[in-house]
C-alpha cells in the first residue's frame, strides 16, 4: 500500500519534534527557523495538525507544567512518528537526489 | 481594562467558536500560545490571526474526525439517527408541503396541505421530533410505533388515486422508511441522548440537503419521469453522489452514511421500475409498498443484529 505524501506543515511539525519535546509556541518558532522563514504557522492551524497527528498516534503529549498561570503541554514523537517522518525524509531526499542527478545531466547545476 | 486583558478576551471569544471538546482539552494552551505570539502592545487580535482561527474552529466543527465523541460502528450510528431522523422527516414533510402547496391543474396532484390528515400527519412529526430532541428514548419509540401503525393503515387511502408518485405517497413513503429505521435507531442505541454527543454541525448540513432532495424526488419523478426517464435517474443519481460526497467530506461515519442510503433505496427502486419498465409482475400496491420498504427494513434489521451480536459475545 502506498502512504500519501505528506503536507508540508505536517513534515515541518513533526521535524520540530524530532529532537526533543517542544510546547506550542516552541514548535511554532522551531518551524519557522527550520523552513528559514518561509512557514509561519499560524495557532490555530497548528493545533489542528496537533490534534489530527495525535489522533493518528504519529505524537503523544510528553508532560505539561504551568508557567504564569498558563497551562503548556509538551509534545513528542511516538516511535511511529519518528517512523513516518524518516519514511518521508527518505522519499523527499530521493526524490531530490533524482531531481539534482537530471539537472547535473542537462547540465542545468555544476 | 489593560491592553493584554482585551486581547486575552478577543482570543477566548474567537475560541468560543470551536466545538466544546477541543475548548476543553486545547483551550487554555491555545490562548498561552497565542499571547506568546503577540506583539508588544498588541490590544485586540489581529484579523490574519482571527481568520486562521475562525477557519480552523469551523473546519473542526465540519469534520470533527480528531472529537473524541467522534462515534463509530452501528450502535453510534444508531444513536445519531435516532436524533436526526424523525429531525429529517419533519423537514423533508415542511419542504415538500412548501414545494407543492399550489395544485398544479387537473390532472395534477393536490397540495399536500389540502390533504386530509396532513394536519395530523404533521402532528405525529413534531411530536415524534420534540421527544428526540429532549432526549426521552422509550416515549419515543412508543410514539414511532404508534405512528408507523397510523401510517400503514392510511397509506392505502393516500396512494390509491394516484397513478404515479405523487408528494403525498412520497412523504408517507419517507415517513414509513424513516420509523423502521427509528425503531432499530432507538432499540438497539443508547438513544438521542448520547446522539446528542455524536451529532456535530456536518450532519445538520447533510441532513438540511437530504430533505429537500427527498421532498422533491417523487414529483421530480411525476413531472419530468413520464418525456425524460433516463434524464431523471441521471439527476437523481448527481444528487445523490453529491450528498454522499459531502457526507463523507463533513465526517459523518460510515454505518450512518448507510442509513441514510437505505432512504434513498426506494426512489431508486421506483425509478428503475419507471426507467427499466419492470412493473415486477403486477404486484397490488401493498406487495409493491412492502418490495419499497425492504431497503430500509434491510437496513433496519443489519443495524439492529450488529449491535445486539457483540453483547451475546460479552455475556458469553
Amino acid at each position: 500500500m502506498t502512504t500519501r505524501a505528506m503536507q508540508e506543515a505536517t513534515f515541518l511539525i513533526l521535524t520540530a519534534l524530532a529532537a526533543s519535546a517542544q510546547h506550542g509556541y516552541g514548535i511554532i518558532t522551531d518551524v519557522q527557523h527550520i523552513s528559514g522563514g518561509r512557514v509561519r504557522l499560524r495557532a490555530g492551524t497548528l493545533y489542528t495538525a496537533l490534534d489530527r497527528l495525535r489522533g493518528e498516534e504519529l505524537i503523544e503529549v510528553d508532560h505539561e507544567e504551568v508557567v504564569d498561570t498558563r497551562l503548556r503541554r509538551y509534545y513528542r514523537l511516538t516511535p511511529a512518528g519518528s517512523a513516518r517522518l524518516a519514511a518521508e525524509a527518505a522519499r523527499l531526499q530521493a526524490n531530490a537526489t533524482t531531481a539534482l542527478a537530471r539537472l547535473r545531466l542537462a547540465g542545468g547545476i555544476g | 481594562m489593560t491592553g493584554a486583558a482585551g486581547l486575552e478576551r478577543g482570543y477566548r471569544r474567537l475560541l468560543a467558536c470551536y466545538p466544546a471538546w477541543f475548548r476543553s482539552e486545547h483551550g487554555e494552551e491555545l490562548v498561552g500560545v497565542l499571547l506568546a505570539g503577540a506583539r508588544d502592545g498588541q490590544q485586540r487580535p489581529g484579523l490574519a490571526e482571527s481568520a486562521s482561527l475562525l477557519r480552523s474552529a469551523l473546519g473542526m466543527r465540519l469534520r470533527p474526525d480528531a472529537s473524541p465523541a467522534a462515534g463509530q460502528g452501528w450502535a453510534d450510528a444508531l444513536a445519531a439517527f435516532s436524533l436526526a431522523g424523525p429531525v429529517l422527516l419533519l423537514a423533508t414533510t415542511v419542504f415538500a408541503a412548501v414545494a407543492w402547496s399550489h395544485d398544479l391543474g387537473p390532472g395534477r396532484f393536490t397540495t399536500l396541505l389540502g390533504l386530509p390528515g396532513f394536519w395530523i400527519m404533521l402532528g405525529f412529526q413534531v411530536v415524534l421530533a420534540a421527544l428526540v430532541l429532549v432526549g426521552l428514548r422509550r416515549a419515543a419509540l412508543v410514539m414511532t410505533a404508534v405512528y408507523l401503525l397510523a401510517i400503514c393503515q392510511s397509506v392505502d387511502f393516500l396512494i390509491l388515486p394516484f397513478h404515479l408518485w405523487s408528494p403525498q405517497e412520497g412523504v408517507s413513503l419517507v415517513a414509513i422508511s424513516v420509523c423502521i429505521l427509528e425503531l432499530a435507531a432507538l432499540l438497539g442505541s443508547p438513544g438521542p441522548r448520547r446522539g446528542r454527543d455524536l451529532v456535530h454541525w456536518g450532519y445538520g448540513v447533510v441532513l438540511l440537503l437530504c430533505a429537500p432532495a427527498l421532498a422533491t424526488q417523487t414529483a421530480v419523478i411525476y413531472l419530468i419521469l413520464p418525456r425524460h426517464p433516463r434524464v431523471t435517474l441521471l439527476l437523481m443519481v448527481i444528487v445523490a453522489a453529491v450528498i454522499a460526497r459531502l457526507a463523507r467530506a463533513f465526517g459523518l461515519s460510515r454505518h450512518f452514511r448507510l442509513l441514510l442510503a437505505a432512504l434513498a433505496c426506494p426512489y431508486f427502486l421506483n425509478m428503475a421500475n419507471w426507467v427499466f419498465g419492470w412493473f415486477w409482475f403486477d404486484l397490488d400496491y401493498s406487495q409493491w409498498l412492502a418490495l419499497l420498504v425492504a431497503g430500509p427494513a434491510l437496513a433496519a434489521a443489519i443495524a439492529l443484529i450488529s449491535t445486539v451480536r457483540p453483547r451475546r459475545r460479552r455475556i458469553i
